[in-house]
């Protein structure tokens, strides 16, 4: 049976097979429906009974399917999943929903559609600005999402289900963010390769199951039952897109140093913001997911005056940062850029000024979401952070 | 009866052939050195010795070191030279493969020879067979023992680079950890297999294929490249003179050209 | 008390060893070969038999370099950016940017108060490198020792136009049996090296005073070439080898004191 184990061992046992659970549930009637991205709102998903999972890459699979349909100089996160997408390793799923979040995405998930069959595909347009019409359009690309989802099922989407499906993830992003709160601890009470390995792992499951096996794993952090053993790690915050593989993590735990805190999609980007509740659930869920802290999204202090006041706006859009360097006492920034990506890459230099404003030390590091592309990697992370000492 | 050469003048070798009637008569290989003009005379003087009774009516040249066949009446492409001897070889296939030392090519081709796309390196020398002869000359091998030693591997082990510069650093490397040559050979063929493959696919393989050029000889390559690919290979007996022999074909088509006006 | 520093370079193996007054009492440089490990504990033990010291006496040993995880007798070991920033320091208390070209790669480091404030490096690709000079002196058929004073008496540098090492011999050699001269062409092989580091360096902003240092740093024509490129004159350690094992050193000497005034032996 698959749940007998509980907390980290069953961390574990996800991890080894993400489709297994998803596979059980199936066999009980339920769907799956894949999604690539944080600003896919998985509540409508829950509130219809699907079950959302989040699709992953795979560093050690060589990308050998993709050079027909996406050109080199590409994401290679995403070139990375839609090859174990086309290598079969996501055939489980009955669906799947992408969002305009970058162009890259939206590019492979009509490749994906292209290629392989599903019951059900769904793509979310979004606004790239914060203004009102943009907030506007977005509430309506949302409707829409909400309507493909209930063609799809046959059934309508209560007010009820999507209050409930609200709660629900709102209580499981609080629990994350307990889980972070551990973090804040010398040493941490949670690694960070292990914080990942949670993240990975509630991504797969249903959210009332994900909260379950967080209380655990929180039980087990607070008795000191996953600490790392050493103290005197120099505390690291690595900011970026989507960073679900261990290795620059691991890299980073060699020498010395453990990453306390994130600013990526699989971490805090998702859990560190609730959904709002209101009498209009959708509109509550609109607003939240615009918010997100991505680079894809152009925020200015005052909407129509870029740079007319720089620190202000630097301020808009990085003292989530500042605050998460005070509060989990964050000794040094690592800026995580996979390559090619443009939405991340053009907001590097205003990154390195808010951070250097801040006198906080930092790295930037270019990463191909490859084990070979780790080796160049060693020797300017343990430099930077030879110079915390 | 009337005979056309072809002769390929590659970055490493240099390879002659004479076609009559048909088939291919005679050809030579030998290195091509410093100097491309006198290796060119060098390969005229073998074919024409081997070929008295033949009467040789058009040359036609290709390789990196073409122009320096001063008396050749054509000067071809690579890409088109490649086509020609492929589909000469066997009128069936549509995708050729050629290994070369500098570069390596991927052509699709329809009937006759005629190239429909084709894909190159060109910004560096990875994907070529540079790599295997700087990790052999590395480990003291000749480049001819090196495929068939891979195959002895058990555990193959794996390369973080594909730069003929770099693999040599790498090399040196394994050799530390203490891995087995086999495994470090094997290790490097499917490296670049790998980056062939890559480059393949990137064009769309269709049966039948075929693979070329001095990488053809490698057996290590070429089941490497069979795996990479997962498809079957047709490998001709002299893979590396298919270019000559394309430029020798192609010196034949013009000549039958210059007949008709 | 004595201080050794190890630097595990892919081509050269070098160790410093200094005393509590950061006197150097030895240099030495061997070729690495392909064992790390057995290397560099003959090394080591070489270079204390020349000065007449047993090795109980070295209090820290400080590894460093490319092979640096493979000195088991090593107490701890640092990246190389950061040794080098502390022997260049040492050397040259002014120095406020390093350009650093290695056999395998290059590197460039703002320093700030003696520390790494920033770096850069290439570590991607031969071009850049002195790999590409000694791939070029084994064509060519060239010592590289005498690439310094040949470019020095070119009239125009040959511009090469491949990015790729592979490829840039081959279009030399071409430049050879077109005539053009020697000399013109170790210049713009030297050329072309200094631009790509110049360019990745620049992006720390070059400052006065920049030391030129490892490898590369000995050859008189590379750094012509880059003082052309950056419009100042450059500083030069008497042993551009050996500044990364005395950072290394130096930091031995750092991390005991601090070591032992936490009370730790």
């Amino acid at each position: 049976m698959l749940d007998t184990l509980h907390g980290m061992s069953r961390v574990s046992q996800v991890l080894a097979d993400r489709s297994a659970r998803i596979r059980e549930l199936k066999a009980q009637g339920k769907k799956a429906v894949g999604y690539f991205c944080s600003y896919v709102p998985v509540e409508i998903l829950t509130a219809m009974d699907l079950v959302p999972v989040r699709i992953l890459g795979d560093m050690d699979e060589p990308v050998t399917e993709m050079d027909t349909v996406l050109p080199t100089s590409f994401c290679p996160f995403l070139r990375n999943c839609i090859n174990t997408v086309f290598r079969g390793r996501y055939d489980f799923l009955d669906g799947v929903v992408g969002a305009h979040s970058c162009d890259a995405q939206e590019k492979s998930i009509h490749v994906w559609k292209s290629k392989i069959k599903y019951e059900f595909y769904h793509y979310l347009d979004m606004p790239a600005t914060l203004h009102p019409w943009g907030a506007d359009m977005y509430r309506s690309s949302l409707e829409k999402f909400k309507s493909s989802c209930e063609a799809w099922t046959g059934k309508p989407l209560s007010g009820e289900a999507l209050e409930a499906s609200i709660l629900a993830h709102n209580r499981h992003r609080s629990l994350v963010r307990e889980l972070y709160e551990l973090k804040r601890f010398d040493p941490p009470l949670v690694s960070g390769s292990d914080t990942l390995r949670i993240l990975t792992a509630i991504s797969g499951l249903p959210v009332d199951e994900g909260s379950a096996l967080l209380e655990a794993v929180i039980q087990e952090a607070r008795a000191g039952k996953i600490q790392a053993d050493t103290q005197d790690k120099k505390r690291i915050l690595v900011v970026g897109a989507c960073l679900d593989a261990l290795p620059l993590i691991r890299l980073i735990e060699d020498f010395d140093a453990d990453v306390v805190m994130d600013d990526n999609c699989m971490g805090a980007r998702t859990y560190f913001r609730d959904v709002s509740i209101t009498k209009d659930p959708m509109q509550g869920l609109a607003s939240r997911y615009l918010d997100l802290t991505c680079a894809r999204t152009f925020r200015e202090t005052v909407a129509g005056e870029f740079r007319k006041d720089h620190a202000a706006d630097l301020e808009t859009r990085f003292a989530h940062l500042g605050n998460y360097i005070e509060k989990w006492r964050v000794e040094g920034v690592v800026i995580q850029l996979v390559r090619f990506c443009d939405p991340f890459g053009y907001e590097v230099p205003e990154l390195k000024d808010y951070l250097n404003s801040i006198n906080i030390p930092n790295l930037y590091l270019e990463t191909e979401y490859t084990t070979g592309s780790l080796a160049p990697l060693k020797t300017r992370l343990q430099t930077f952070l030879e110079t915390l000492l | 009866m009337n005979g056309y050469i072809g002769i390929d003048i590659g970055s490493q070798n240099s390879k002659g052939v004479v076609i009559a009637d048909h088939s291919i008569i005679a050809h030579y290989t030998c290195a091509s050195g410093v100097n491309h003009r006198q290796t060119a005379e060098k390969i005229r003087a073998k074919l024409l010795d081997k070929t008295p009774h033949i009467r040789h009516i058009r040359t036609a040249a290709t390789g990196c070191g073409a122009k320096r066949v001063a008396w050749a009446d054509d000067q071809c492409s690579d890409i088109q030279s490649l086509a020609r001897g492929i589909c000469f070889f066997d009128n069936t296939i549509r995708t050729v493969v050629e290994v070369g030392d500098r570069f390596s090519r991927v052509v699709r081709l329809g009937q006759g020879g005629m190239v429909i796309d084709f894909s190159m390196n060109h910004r560096c020398a990875t994907g070529a067979g540079v790599f295997l002869q700087v990790i052999a000359k590395i480990l003291q091998l000749d480049i001819g023992d090196i495929g068939p030693l891979s195959l002895k591997s058990t555990a193959a082990v794996r390369f973080d680079t594909g730069c003929a510069v770099f693999g040599e650093t790498e090399v040196i490397t394994r050799i530390c950890e203490g891995h087995r040559i086999e495994d470090i050979l094997a290790g490097a063929h499917h490296s670049l297999a790998e980056k062939i493959a890559a480059m393949a696919k990137g064009i769309g393989l269709e049966k039948k294929c075929a693979l070329a050029g001095g990488g053809g000889l490698n057996t290590g390559l070429a089941a490497a490249i069979r795996k990479a690919l997962g498809i079957e290979l047709v490998i001709p007996p002299r893979p590396d003179i298919i270019g000559a022999l394309g430029a020798a074909v192609i010196a034949g088509q013009k000549s039958g050209h210059q007949a008709k006006r | 008390m004595y201080f050794a520093g190890m630097d595990i370079g892919s081509s050269m193996t070098k160790v410093v060893i200094i005393n509590d007054a950061h006197e150097i009492l030895i240099r030495k440089a061997t070729p690495t070969g392909a064992r790390h490990s057995l290397l560099a504990r003959k090394v080591f033990d070489d270079a204390l038999s020349i000065i007449n010291l047993s090795p109980d006496s070295i209090s820290y040993v400080l590894a460093t370099g490319y092979g640096r995880v493979n000195v088991p007798f090593a107490h701890r070991h640092m990246s190389e950016i950061t040794c080098q920033a502390a022997g260049v320091h040492a050397l040259f208390p002014k120095a406020k940017t390093i350009i650093d070209i290695g056999g395998q790669d290059a590197k460039g480091v703002k320093l700030g108060d003696g520390r790494v404030i920033d770096f850069i490096m290439n570590d991607k690709c031969a071009a850049g490198t002195g790999r590409f000079l000694e791939v070029l002196s084994d064509s060519l058929d060239i010592p590289l020792a005498d690439f310094g004073h040949l470019s020095l008496q070119a009239k125009t540098a040959v511009e090469i136009n491949n990015f790729c090492t592979v490829f840039a011999r081959d279009e030399l050699t071409a430049c050879i049996s077109r005539g053009r001269h020697i000399h013109d062409i170790i210049a713009g092989v030297h050329d072309a090296i200094t631009m790509r580091v110049v360019n990745m360096v620049n992006r720390l902003k070059i400052e006065p005073e920049v030391v030129f240092t490892a490898g590369l740093a000995t050859n008189t024509g590379m750094v012509r070439s880059i003082e052309n490129h950056i419009g100042f004159p450059v500083s030069i350690p008497d042993h551009p080898f050996t500044t990364v094992a005395l950072g290394a050193a130096i930091l031995a000497r750092k991390i005991w004191l601090k070591e032992k005034g936490k009370g730790n032996s």
